[in-house]
Order: C-alpha cells, then structure tokens, then sequence
C-alpha cells in the first residue's frame, strides 16, 4: 500500500515531465536542424559551430530520419513525407508564439528537401528569418519560389563539385536533376518578375579553398564542422545584413551572363 | 585493348603532371613563406587547394599563413583608407574576408565603406565579381614591395646579424653635416615585408562618420601647414613605392623644429639616407665598412616567423607603468651601452641628435638584431615580440642629449593585451 501511495504521485509527476519535455520550448532566436539521412547526426557540431560563431539563440535538432538507413530516408524525403508538416506546424507555432523573433532553419544534405517541403506547406502569413541548406540534396532543378516566399531574409545554399556522395545518388525523392548540393540551385523558367524578385534571397556559397582551413574540404560530410560553421554559416544566420562577399542567384547570372 | 592502355597511359600522365604542378605550387607557397611573404605564400597554397582540394600540406600551409596575410591586406586597406583610395581600401577588406569570412573589422569597415563610399565600394564588389580582385591586389602588392638597398638585408637570415658582427658604423660618430630635417627616419627592420601597422580598436575604421568639410573624403591627411618632407625638391631620391602604414600619422611636438612626418611610422627596408647618398656615417678616415659576405642563409623554421618590430609615437608613452626600466648611455660612462631585458630583449643605444631631440637605437632579440630604428623621438614605441611570443613595447621614456644617455623602458603592448594562457 505504501509502495503504491508513493509510486502513483511519482508516475504522475514523472508522466507530466516527459509530456513537457515532448513540448519543445517556444522561444527565439532559434535555430532548427535537421540532419541528413541515415544514422549520422552533424547536430552536435553545428550547434558547436553556432554558439562559437556568435549565434545567441538555442539550435533544436528535429528529427526526421525513421531506424531504415540512409537510402530509404533519401528515397522517401519528399513533400509527401510525415514530417514535413509536422515541421511546418512547428514552425508556424513558434511564429505565432514570437512574430519579430529571429528563427533560423538549417537543413543538411535530405534533410534540406524535407526542410524545402516544410516551408512549401507553411501558412501564407508565415515566415522565417533565414534559411541554410548544406550540401543540399534537393534538385538543382526544384523550383524554389513557394519556398523563398516564406523566407524574410535570405536563404544560403551551399555546393562543392567535390562531393564524394551526391554524384553516385538521385536527388531527394527522385526528382529530375542533379542534386543541389553538388551543382548549385539552377533559376526556374520562365521567370516571372516575382519569380525574380524571391530569388534575390537565394544566395549561393559555392566551396572555396579557403574553406579547407575551417574544415570543409568540399566533402559530403565535411560540410557539418564546427569551424566552417562557425567562421561562415554563423555570422550569416546572426545577422540580416549581407555578407559582403555574398551574391544572390539573380546577381551572378546578372554579372556572368548565365 | 591498345586503346584502353594508352587511355590509361594518357590519365596517368594527366594525373601525374597535376600532382607535379601541385607540388611545385607547394613549392614556391613554401618558398614565399620562408622569405616573409605570407600573403603571397598563401594565395599559392590556395592554388594548389584548388587543384587539389583534399591537400593536406595545402591546407597546413593555408592555415600557417593566413593570419599574416590577413594581417597584410588589413595593412593595405589601412594605408589606402588614410590616402583616401575607398576602392583599394574597400578591395583589401574584401581580400581579408576571403581568408577570414567572420573577420569582424573588415565586416565593420566594408559595411561602412559601403554606406559612406558606396560607388568606390561597388567597383572593389565588381572586381569581385568579375574574379579580377586577387589579380589586382596582388599586381598591387608587387608593385609595393620594398626597394632593396645596400644596406638593407635581402633576406630575414641576412638581416639576424649576431650582435658581436653588427657593422662598425653603428656606433660612429654621426656625419659632420647636418641631418636633412626633410628626410623620412630610417628604420631598418629584418624581415620587413608586411606592413607596419597600428591594430588599436578603431584602426580599421575606414572613414570618420563627419568628415571635415575643407576634405570631406580624406581626414587623416596631415594638415597643409605642416611640411611634406616625400617632397622636398632639393634633393632628388629614388620614390619608393607605397608602403602600407599605421592609421595614424606620428602627431608632432609643437614647440620643436619641423620634424620628419614619418616618425611614428615603419617603412620596412626603406631607402635609407646613407644608401642613398651614398655616403655613410663614418668619420673621414675611417676604414670603410666590410660588405656582407654572401653567406649560407640563415632560415627560420616555418611557424615561427614574428612580426617586424614597428614604431608608434604616443605622446603619454613615456608615463605608464613598465615592467623593467634602463638608462643607457653612449658617451657617460656610468650607464652601459645595451638594456637588457627579459624575454631575450635588449635595446643598445647608437646616437642622439639635440635638435631635433631624437635617438637611434638598435633592438636585439636573443643576440640577433631585429631592428635599427633612427630618429626616433622622446614616447616613441617600438613593438616588438620576445622570445616567448609575447608582443612587447620599448618606450624611449626620455632623451638626454649632451652625453647621449637615454631611459627606455619595457612593458607589455597596449595594443594586443596580454597573450591568453
């Protein structure tokens, strides 16, 4: 009887703590990961990379990945995927619970094309401060205009002819083209003028050598070190000035002709 | 099958030459950093980076040299701010983040030269754009290397002269006519190919944010009344090409005699007044200095270049707290010739001169001589890094010019703080 008199107020205790934490915290600025497929996880050094680089707000890792391994997740991280919406809720409810806080989105390598998919299926009043794709695997061919509508700031996308994975794979979910992550985000046709328009906030940071010094050697993996996050993805994401090295898509076609 | 071998053959060949184009990028990389020139060096290691994007020694390289050659364009951008050259300037800071993406003075200088200066930093943005702005910057950067002179040391090796073998004129009398007052103070540092430069909070500041309105666009120029000694006609000299300088021009005393403008500043292997007259301090008749013997050169190993010692006039230089202060002489014998302090320094006095009141000191770092400076006036601060890698200031505290005694004192530089453990 006395085991159950203490055990009944400790389950309840114990139940209404799992339930909050299962609620995750709904303050800004904050940073939002989502990892690629399979079972590796980049969180741990982005967020190390974050906080050194000056980010003062808390980075969530959201999950997306199911137990299958890293083509299922590939093969299957499109718009019809689960947790798109469940991230298109999270992130709607955070908006709402702070509309001028600094909320920031990075996707890393499928993890992009769930993140893409989830600001595709956002409310139309909602919008988030910036956006990161690493070694993205979504199509260069995808038409990011939905998704740049839901972006205040700008939305970087990283790619290294370099990668050593995403030339041997399909881009997420099947789609035409080669990934984004090895090619760069290709401008959609025909271009309306508002089409023109949202993708002045699409900024590509092709690789560097001088990136090699903070880690990223134009690898898949690679890309998720704390330096590289640090001196480069940081000081992007704390900030809505631009990068003076930065140009968006428009520019550089723009300037080269392309 | 004749085809897939010779196929094969082809890809080994191409493979081959790249590895070898690779190494000898590495090559002279390593060659430039050896021979100070990291900004240089590091653009090579980035070339083979390039080629070889997975290049370890590449990246080492990179790494080993792109704090001293972002130190180098900050120089440049500083020298082209205070000329008033808003597209080299705004070019420069461009460069520095190519190296250093989060460098938050050049983020700071680019943001405000691009609000204050937004044509000339539109043109450094299209020299960007258009893949030009290395191209040019480093054409720049040729063009400012130093002029070498006789008595300037070709090499860092050259320059480390042990202090036993330190040319007899450094002690001789000073020549029977009087300095030229026009003439820039000489300062013969070793391994004097980055900029001097002045590292204080703001230095990085591209433009005040209220210009004076006789010069809206340049306010750090000397003032007009003062004289401009670079362009004294009377005496035709070689124009030495630019030379990055401090943000700040050495202030002058008010009451004395037009002094030299460059006072405060470092012009790395500048002509010096001897070489260029050709005539040296030595009294008549004395037996004429040995040329250096071209010798096995001395080289540093990799990792441990330091910085060149470099000259700031303060004028409250003199009243702060030293940790160690000396009084030496030339002529009293009470008083020895060298200060010696810790960390592997010393400072041996050369001369004085009454008017204007200034001093030529030689700085000495385990032995080797690291620095000549001349004419140096009274809160005169030369920065120097001792043995332990800490950077450290020499202030002449006071000039004592009838027997040639001055006290110079030592103490860790403002300017950088104290290394963290």
């Amino acid at each position: 009887m006395n085991v159950r008199r203490t055990a009944v107020p400790f389950l309840g205790f114990a139940a209404l703590a799992v339930l909050a934490g299962c609620e995750p915290p709904m303050t800004t600025p904050r940073a939002i990961f989502l990892d690629g497929a399979g079972w590796y996880s980049g969180d741990g050094p982005v967020r190390a990379g974050l906080r050194a680089g000056g980010f003062d707000g808390a980075v969530d890792r959201f999950g997306w990945q199911s137990l299958l391994g890293p083509l299922h997740d590939h093969l299957t991280a499109t718009r019809s995927h689960p947790d798109t919406a469940r991230l298109a809720d999270r992130v709607a409810k955070l908006r709402a619970a702070n509309p001028t806080g600094r909320i920031v989105l990075i996707g890393y390598s499928a993890g992009s094309s769930i993140l893409v998919s989830a600001l595709e299926k956002l409310p139309e009043d909602v919008q988030v401060d910036h956006v990161v794709l690493l070694a993205p695997s979504v199509s260069s061919r995808h038409d990011l205009t939905t998704a740049l509508r839901h972006v205040r700031g700008r939305l970087y996308a990283t790619s290294s002819p370099h990668d050593g994975l995403l030339p041997g794979v399909a881009a997420a979910g099947l789609e035409s083209g080669r990934p984004a992550g090895l090619v760069g985000f290709r401008l959609p046709e025909p271009m309306t003028r508002e089409t023109r328009k949202l993708y002045r906030k699409l900024v590509p940071l092709p690789w560097r050598p001088a990136y090699a010094m903070y880690g990223w050697d134009g690898g898949h993996m690679s890309i998720t070190r704390s330096d590289f996050i640090r001196v480069v993805i940081a000081p992007r994401i704390s900030t809505d000035q631009p990068h003076p090295l930065d140009r968006s898509l428009i520019g550089l076609e723009a300037t080269h002709g392309k | 099958m004749a085809s897939e071998v010779t196929r094969t053959a082809m890809a080994l060949t191409v493979c081959a030459a790249a590895l070898a184009g690779c190494s000898e990028q590495k090559a002279a990389a390593r060659k430039l950093e050896v021979s100070g020139q990291p900004h240089l060096a590091f653009d090579r290691y980035r070339g083979a980076v390039e080629a070889h994007h997975n290049d370890g020694g590449a990246i080492e390289g990179m790494r080993r040299t792109a704090g001293p050659a972002v130190e180098y364009w900050r120089g440049l951008a500083l020298t082209a701010t205070e000329d008033g050259d808003w597209t080299r300037a705004a070019k420069c800071h461009l460069k520095v983040l190519q190296i250093r993406p989060d460098d938050p003075r050049s983020l700071l200088a680019l943001r405000k030269l691009e609000r204050q200066h937004a044509d000339e930093a539109d043109a450094a943005h299209a020299a960007l754009d258009a893949g030009t702005l290395s191209h040019e910057l480093l054409a720049f950067a040729k063009s400012a290397e130093p002029v070498s002179t006789p008595e300037a040391p070709s090499t860092p090796a050259d320059a480390n002269e042990a202090l036993p073998d330190e040319p007899a004129d450094a002690n001789a009398p000073p020549s029977p006519t009087a300095p030229d007052a026009n003439e820039p103070l000489t300062v013969e540092p070793v391994e004097a190919t980055r900029p001097a430069r002045d590292e204080s909070s703001d230095a990085n500041e591209p433009a005040p944010v209220k210009p004076a309105p006789d010069q809206p666009d340049k306010p750090d120029k000397p003032k007009p009344d003062k004289p401009k000694p670079d362009k004294t006609p009377a005496k035709p000299k070689p124009k030495p090409t630019p030379q990055p300088r401090p943000t700040k021009p050495a202030p002058r005393r008010p009451a004395e005699a037009p002094r030299k403008p460059a006072t405060a500043l470092v012009q790395p292997m500048e002509v010096t007044r001897v070489a260029r007259s050709g005539q040296t301090h030595r009294a008549a008749g004395a037996p004429a200095p040995k040329p250096s013997q071209p010798g096995p050169k001395r080289v540093r190993p990799l990792g441990q270049a330091r910085p060149d010692p470099s000259v700031r006039w303060d004028p409250g230089a003199g009243k702060g707290d030293f940790l160690k202060r000396a009084r030496i002489s030339h002529d009293d014998d009470q008083y020895p010739e060298i200060a010696v302090f810790e960390g592997g320094l010393s400072v041996k006095i050369n001369d004085t001169d009454g008017k204007p009141l200034d001093a030529d000191v030689s700085v000495y770092l385990g032995g080797k001589r690291i620095g000549k400076f001349r004419d140096l006036p009274p809160d005169s601060a030369i920065e120097v890094v001792d043995s332990a890698g800490r950077r450290r200031e020499i202030v002449l505290i006071h000039i004592h010019d009838p027997d040639e005694t001055i006290t110079v004192g030592l103490r860790d530089s403002p300017l950088y703080g104290k290394p963290k453990p």
